[in-house]
Formats: structure tokens, C-alpha cells, sequence
């Protein structure tokens, strides 16, 4: 196990489960099918951890050995584990655990991972580290998901208005309900649900944007659907205040709801993130948010917090 | 390219395969410096679609089974796979 997923088991406890298998990289790792045949050697005596913990903590001992002198240690390794020393050399010799071995290694390389370790927390690829914090945010960002797209809740007949009731005071934006009837539903629906609620304005940037609409204020959450870009000519970055959705970028079909507030004219966004609205009232308060860029890492500064937003119909 | 991303989620396949994990760092940008190059198409109305997208979730991952070599209670709430080697 790699040592940081050791911490973790600590630190959730019973909380937490954790499954091993297997994934050789032979063509860079020389002695990795080896080593997983023997915890699986091991294994058949019931002692599958043990020798996977001592692998792992002996590694600097054997990376560097000939796959024969890998042998012998790995006899040795199972003396100190206690095991039937020669039933695990036999083992050993005639390859008993390889099929099992390779079936994992398949099996992975058919899923397409990246490399090891690949790790998947309740059933979801997980990019990040293993710390606490990360995995906590992750269990936190997958847990907030729908199933699928939202509801139609707008009349694009109608006009709406959303104001975020921010701590450093209202900003009142005019929705682009009949331009962009798709996004603006979306948003719309989020802002009813309270997904929005006690969200931070977690990358604020001056003379450039204020990004927000991620409960997990990691940039990466999202509502468990993604929309198309919903690109307007008529509406354009060509002045302060206007609202975008933040995305992976153009036509990648990965708006969320993340979103934004131009500071000021940023007309090279033309054209790559849907707009659907622009302030109408509050853009004193959006240049008193606090600035933080996460891109620069660091104690950041407490950002400002949406503490709830408003829709009107009219 | 990341830089030019407003926020990154997560692309399963085609990731450089190496030891390194990425740490969650909100990247970030509607980058300034990287002008459109042709006139940006509309969106043809009613063509607008939202649809299921899971964080990470990937096809043909294999459920946890009797098969498996596991560590902590059959009932945890958190489940942790990890895919890996010794070496």
C-alpha cells in the first residue's frame, strides 16, 4: 500500500475499506509481476497484507536486485513472515498465482488506466493526493451530485433576475432567460435548490474575473450533468459585469455551475463561455471581493461567500 | 492547456501514466492571451442539450467481490480501490 493510503486508513478508521489489486507495470517496474505473485503466494497462506506491508517497506532493499536474487529475499521475506517457506518457493517456481495476476492486469489496462497507483474512491476515478483533505472534499463534491440534467424551471418568456446575497453586500445580475434559455434554466434551478448557498468566491482575480459556483470552492465540482455551450454573437465580454460559465473550455460541452463576473472588458472571451447576464447592481461590491488565486498556492485569504441567491420572476 | 481551462474536472483515459497523483489545484483561466482565430459560431438554438455527467466515472470498473484482496469493514461507508505495483 502506498504509505499516504496508510495514513488514510488512519484516518478514517473504520470509516474506511480498502482493496488491493493488481497492476505490474512490467515494462518500466522488472521484478513488479513477481512481487505481486508472491503476496499472492502469500495470500494462500492468509498472509496476503503481511507481505504486501513488508514489499512495500522493504523496497529500497530489492528494487535494485536480479530477478534470481529477487528470489532468494522474497524466501527470506517469507521465513520472517512465517509461512511455509517451501510451499511459497514452490509456488513461486510453477507460477501458481500468474494467471490470477495477469487476469488483474488486464483487466486494468482494459479500463484504461494511467499508471499506478490509479485509485478509485466509491466507485469514481480519484486524480488527486491522498490527503484526508482531498479525499473529504472528493466524498464531499460526488456526494452533492444529481443524476442527471435539471428540470425545466423557466418560463423563457419571462424575465428574471438573481441576486447574490453576498457577505460584502448584493450584486443584482439580469438573466438572459430568452437568449440563453438552456444555461439560464440550469442556474436558475441550482439557485432555487441552494446549491449556491455558503459558496465562496474562491479565485478572484482584479482587472480580470471573480469565479464562484463550486461547493467545493476546489474549481473542480460540478452538479453531476454538464451542458453545451450556449453561445450567443449577440452577447459579448465587452464590458464589466457580465456573467459566464465557467467550462473546460469552448465546445467541450462541460458547463456546470461554475461561473463568473468580468471586472472589466475581456473581449478575446468572445465567443468561448456562454453568457446569461450581466450586473445591473453591486458591481461596487464585486470590486470589493477579496482577491485570491489559487494558481499561486499558499495561505490564501478567507474569500467572500454567496450566502444565498435570489431568483424573481417577472 | 490547463491554463486555458476555467476549471478542470477529469479525463480518465490518456492521462500521462507515471507515479505522480495531481494535486486539486483550481486551475484556472479564461486565458487573455489566447485570441479566437476565426469568428465564434452560434449556437443553434434548441440544439442545447445538459446531460448525466458523473465526476470520474468510468465503465467496466469491476465491483468489489470475494476475488479481491481487501483491508477494513465489508460495511464502510468509504471505498478505496487502488491499482498498483510494488516496485
Amino acid at each position: 500500500m502506498d504509505p499516504l493510503i496508510t495514513l488514510l486508513e488512519e484516518a478514517y478508521g473504520e470509516n474506511l475499506r480498502v482493496v488491493y489489486r493488481h497492476f505490474p507495470l512490467t515494462s518500466i517496474h522488472d521484478k513488479a509481476f513477481v512481487a505481486s505473485e508472491a503476496t499472492e503466494a502469500a495470500g494462500a497462506q492468509g498472509k496476503f497484507w503481511e507481505m504486501h506491508d513488508l514489499l512495500f517497506k522493504r523496497q529500497a532493499e530489492w528494487s535494485g536486485l536480479t530477478p534470481n536474487q529477487f528470489l532468494e529475499t522474497l524466501a527470506g521475506y517469507a521465513e520472517e513472515l512465517g509461512l511455509d517457506v517451501e510451499r511459497f518457493s514452490e509456488d513461486m517456481a510453477s507460477h501458481a498465482y500468474a494467471e490470477k495476476v495477469q487476469k488483474s492486469y488486464d483487466e486494468a489496462v482494459s479500463i484504461g488506466l494511467p499508471g499506478t497507483p490509479t485509485v478509485f474512491i466509491n466507485g469514481r476515478y480519484y486524480p488527486w493526493d491522498f490527503s484526508k483533505e482531498s479525499v473529504d472534499v472528493f466524498l464531499d463534491m460526488i456526494s452533492r451530485e444529481y443524476d442527471g440534467p435539471p428540470p425545466q424551471v423557466i418560463d423563457p418568456a419571462k424575465k428574471y433576475t438573481a441576486t447574490l446575497r453576498t457577505t460584502k453586500g448584493d450584486i443584482v445580475i439580469e438573466l438572459f432567460a430568452d437568449q440563453v434559455p438552456v444555461t439560464v434554466n440550469s442556474f436558475v434551478f441550482l439557485a432555487r435548490e441552494g446549491w449556491y448557498d455558503g459558496v465562496t468566491f474562491f479565485r478572484v482575480i482584479p482587472d480580470f474575473v471573480a469565479q464562484t459556483g463550486d461547493p467545493t470552492n476546489s474549481g473542480y465540482g460540478s452538479p453531476g450533468y454538464m451542458c453545451d455551450d450556449e453561445i450567443v454573437p449577440a452577447l459579448t465580454y465587452d464590458a464589466g459585469g457580465m456573467v459566464g460559465m465557467a467550462s473546460q473550455g469552448p465546445g467541450t460541452s462541460t458547463v456546470g455551475s461554475q461561473f463568473f463576473i468580468t471586472y472589466v472588458p475581456l473581449p478575446t472571451l468572445n465567443g468561448q463561455y456562454t453568457i446569461i447576464g450581466r450586473v445591473v447592481e453591486g458591481m461596487d461590491v464585486l470590486q470589493n471581493l477579496t482577491p485570491r488565486d489559487p494558481s499561486q498556492g499558499g495561505n490564501l485569504p478567507q474569500g467572500d461567500v454567496i450566502e444565498t441567491i435570489v431568483i424573481e420572476e417577472r | 492547456m490547463r491554463k486555458f481551462a476555467l476549471l478542470v474536472i477529469i479525463v480518465i483515459v490518456g492521462l500521462v501514466a507515471g507515479c505522480n497523483t495531481p494535486t486539486p489545484s483550481p486551475t484556472a483561466t479564461p486565458s487573455p492571451t489566447e485570441p479566437p482565430t476565426v469568428a465564434p459560431a452560434a449556437t443553434t438554438p434548441g440544439t442545447v442539450e445538459c446531460r448525466a455527467r458523473a465526476f470520474g466515472k468510468v465503465d467496466g470498473l469491476p465491483p468489489v467481490s470475494d476475488q479481491d484482496w481487501v483491508r477494513g469493514p465489508a460495511d464502510a461507508p468509504i471505498t478505496l480501490i487502488e491499482y498498483s505495483d510494488f516496485q
